[in-house]
């Protein structure tokens, strides 16, 4: 049980590591800010992936057709 | 005991790394409202995304330590939650908040035991984007 945690948290730390670069980079005064269609853009690409992931999950462990 | 505290330490840890992200970032003063509310919703998916993908890489395991009824009970409530946050733009918060209490309250103990700090901290990430 200890070693399948191990290896739940073990793939969840890439995604965790880039989460903590992209957190204490510090932002420069004049580093561009991104744009609200920039930001809204992104919101849109994150909601339609994860969904689609969601989706594909789903259809792959639905029960098969009598 | 000392494995077993080194693997919970190492999934806390998994969980704050994100979460901390979460909380240094705040919306650029730049953006439109309807940019902020996106910004705000990004945050949202992405400490629901931590709960579903947790869940899934728990089903992996050999043996799982996610079993796959549970697996889809989360990725079920994760889409639902999804699409509730996206249709609402705002106001969504209690709706999500009742619907990850009933996921915990439903699910197998152990499993619970799991997923319940996840689904903690997916709950501190609304409070921080929807007081």
């Amino acid at each position: 049980m200890n070693q399948q945690l191990l290896d739940v948290a073990i793939a969840e730390l890439p995604g965790v590591i880039s989460w903590l670069k992209s957190a204490f980079a510090k932002a420069h005064p004049d580093q561009p800010q991104p744009t609200s269609e920039e930001v809204i853009a992104a919101y849109q690409a994150a909601y339609t992936q994860s969904l689609a992931i969601d989706d594909a999950i789903l259809a792959q462990h639905r029960p098969p057709q009598p | 005991m000392i494995r077993q505290l080194i693997a919970h330490s190492l999934l806390v840890l998994s969980l704050i790394g994100p979460i901390s992200a979460v909380d240094c970032a705040h919306a650029p003063p730049n953006l439109s409202p309807e940019a902020v509310v996106a910004f705000n919703n990004t945050r949202i998916i992405k400490g629901l995304d931590l709960l579903r993908d947790t869940a899934v890489d728990g089903n992996k395991t050999v043996p799982p330590v996610i079993s796959e009824a549970t697996m889809l009970r989360v990725v079920t409530a994760h889409r639902s939650a999804l699409i509730v946050v996206h249709t609402l733009g705002t106001d969504w918060k209690a709706t999500v908040e009742t619907s990850l209490d009933e996921l915990l309250v439903n699910l197998p103990a152990a499993e619970a035991t799991i997923l319940k700090p996840y689904i903690t901290l997916t709950k501190v990430v609304i409070d921080e984007v929807a007081p």
